[in-house]
């Protein structure tokens, strides 16, 4: 990159002005905040609130409800990962091959993405609700015992598949865009050197689309993480008997259900540095077995 | 080692556009033949169908007596070298070239073998735990050679390996390719634009314009015998010198006695034919007066840019510095046996006595 040299002394730092007051309007301050509500405790009132220190903290993380919803986020988070980037590969490597009609398919895989998480959830609810779903009607009539809202695993299947669900746009975007960027003179030196169909997908594509892959696990993790409130509200609510229950969604609860100010600010601490840890192990070591051509 | 026939090889796209309008070639065991024209003309197509990486629309080829149309690029025997080289980035050197070895499940110390053998041939021995990022543009091109030897296969595909090269490593690396095909002995075909690479390296060159044959031959035949305009004027740098022959021979003229052509001709002589004349006795096959309007000295020699009577560019080559100045009149001559002559359809024609 070739460094630009201003004449203006103020004009760099106004074309940066924007992007500066958005991130201290909507992440510094608020996370100040966060930072700043954990170590004080309100009255039963109210009315005023006073500093406890660390206490917020020592109280969380003793609390097995929040060790458990913990183990819930993981579980979440990695399965939603998974499955909606090995789903968005597979229909990028399929849409990859075909060649008449393949922008109407790009752009029938793009729409889900323009659906709102909440609303998204409330679709897989009203398919595979106990009480009026079509699918969950099917799955019983078919001998199988459905009943997400009694069953703690199958309510985590059905918030993990909505959530996948609504990321597998985005993914497979890019997956598409990461497929086009292969040098198409590599697969035909692959294909000569006798390399076909998932031999040559598993040793010459894939390790290509490292970085796409790279990307999208963050992206993904960070989304698992945040932004699937909407879903599980909508989907769950959290239940049954906390089983789905992540640390987003816990944050919310106690915080402004449970009126917990304290204990809910230190718990989104907690999981800003969870996130923040995450990623940046992200880029520490599977990065390096990233390949940038 | 085997031979490659082609068959009457058409491709039609869709949209009923003809690619390749009914190539025919035959290309004998162990000869490297070098399929050069302008870009678009076909060549490309032409490898890349030989290769399998190009459906034929009709026409059959055939590789050491197998008829390939329906193999796969794998099947085929066959090893490319790409104008990007296509080395697998993610794969070191030694990797690269084990991979079709692997895919062929050729046992390890075998594999091992070869690429110590091919590794050797093409120093590329340092280069063996790299990744293809961390090597020159040079030692690259030298790892997608070795890709193709290790694998032993019945032909060396070529698709402009060198145009990525600076000329002074395409110079280089042009000897070297002749030389390990020599020793190797691998039926190559080679495609390229650039003539002066043609002639170097061409056991037989294939001269193809807009997806037909213009002509095939030893280099030095297509230059001393150019089969129509067209490769009259591709083949030899600078190109050919053309003069209508129905045009009125302002500042031109062919000896009295030589017999012509009936209807409209076109006459070509090579720039390195002409001599210029300071006298002016004798009779000359052909002669010229030109306005010298342009001198290039290329070291060696000097190029002139003359200026007939009747607007016509004529080259014309001395050797060393010219001793004249632009705006000099200067008169040129050229014998009989340097004289091509191609009729209306821009075919040659052969002059007799």
């Amino acid at each position: 990159m070739q460094p630009v040299v201003f004449p203006n002394k103020i004009l760099p730092y106004l074309l940066l002005a924007p992007q500066i007051v958005l991130t201290v309007v909507f992440f510094f301050w608020p996370a100040s905040q966060a930072l700043y509500q954990s170590v004080l405790r309100e009255d039963p009132f109210g009315l005023k609130s006073g500093f406890v220190g660390l206490a917020n903290f020592r109280t969380i993380l003793s609390d097995p409800a929040y060790l458990h919803s913990l183990n819930v986020t993981a579980v979440f988070s990695l399965a939603t990962a998974l499955l909606s980037m090995a789903v968005a590969l597979l229909l990028a490597a399929s849409a990859d091959r075909v060649v008449r009609g393949r922008n109407v398919y790009r752009t029938l895989l793009i729409w889900p993405y323009a659906v709102a998480p909440a609303v998204a959830g409330m679709l897989w609810l009203f398919m595979f609700n106990p009480a009026m779903g079509t699918f969950a009607y099917l799955l019983r009539r078919n001998g199988f015992v459905w009943d997400p809202l009694l069953n703690g695993n199958q309510a985590m299947l059905l918030v993990i598949v909505a959530a996948a669900w609504k990321q597998i746009s985005y993914n497979f975007l890019f997956f598409v865009a990461g497929l086009q960027a292969i040098p198409k003179s590599l697969i035909e030196a692959a294909s000569i050197d006798g390399a076909r169909g998932t031999k040559r997908f598993w040793t010459i594509v894939f390790p290509l689309l490292a970085p796409t892959t790279f990307f999208l696990l963050v992206v993904n993790t960070v989304y698992a993480f945040f932004d699937t409130f909407g879903i599980i509200h909508a989907v769950t609510g959290g239940g049954p008997a906390k089983a789905t229950e992540t640390l987003v969604y816990k944050v919310y609860n106690d915080g402004f259900v449970n009126l917990d100010l304290g204990g809910s600010a230190a718990q989104s601490v907690i999981l800003m540095v969870i996130v923040v840890a995450l990623t940046a192990f992200q880029f520490r070591f599977v990065e390096k077995r990233v390949h940038y051509s | 080692m085997a031979e490659i026939i082609l068959k009457d090889i058409r491709k039609t796209y869709a949209g009923a556009v003809e690619a390749i309008q009914g190539v025919s070639l035959e290309i004998k065991d162990g000869e490297l033949v070098v399929l050069v024209g302008p870009s678009g003309c076909g060549k490309s197509t032409l490898l890349r169908m030989i290769a399998g990486l190009e459906g034929i629309t009709s026409g059959e080829i055939l590789i050491g007596d197998r008829r390939v149309n329906d193999l796969e690029p794998a099947e085929r025997d066959i090893a490319m070298v790409f104008q990007n080289y296509a080395l697998y980035p993610h794969m070191t050197v030694r990797q690269n070239l084990a991979y079709g070895l692997k895919n062929r499940k050729t046992p390890k110390d075998e594999i091992e073998r070869r690429i110590a053998v091919a590794a050797k041939t093409l120093e590329i021995e340092p280069y063996l735990d790299r990744k293809p990022r961390q090597l020159s543009g040079g030692q690259r091109q030298r790892v997608a050679m070795g890709r193709a030897i290790v694998r032993e296969p019945a032909a060396f595909l070529f698709d402009e390996p060198l145009s990525n090269l600076d000329a002074k490593l395409r110079g280089q690396m042009r000897i070297e390719i002749k030389r390990l095909q020599r020793s190797l002995g691998t039926t190559s075909v080679y495609v390229t634009h650039d003539q002066m690479e043609a002639m170097t390296l061409a056991d037989k060159l294939v001269v193809v314009n807009a997806g037909r044959i213009e002509q095939v031959g030893t280099p030095i035949e297509l230059y001393e015998r150019p089969a129509t305009v067209f490769v009259a004027t591709f083949i030899g740098s600078p190109s050919m010198n053309l003069l209508d022959g129905d045009a009125s021979m302002d500042g031109w003229a062919l000896a009295s006695h030589l017999p012509r052509p009936s209807g409209p001709f076109t006459i070509g002589i090579r720039p390195e034919d002409l001599t210029v004349i300071k006298d002016q006795a004798g009779i000359r096959d052909f002669e010229a007066t030109v306005r010298v309007d342009g001198i290039e000295l290329v070291g060696a020699e000097s190029l002139l840019h003359g200026r007939l009577a009747s607007g016509r560019d004529l080259v014309f080559r001395v050797s060393g510095r010219a001793d004249f100045e632009i705006g000099d009149e200067v008169k040129v001559a050229a014998s009989l046996k340097d004289l091509h002559l191609f009729d209306a359809q821009g075919r040659r024609v052969t002059l007799d006595r």
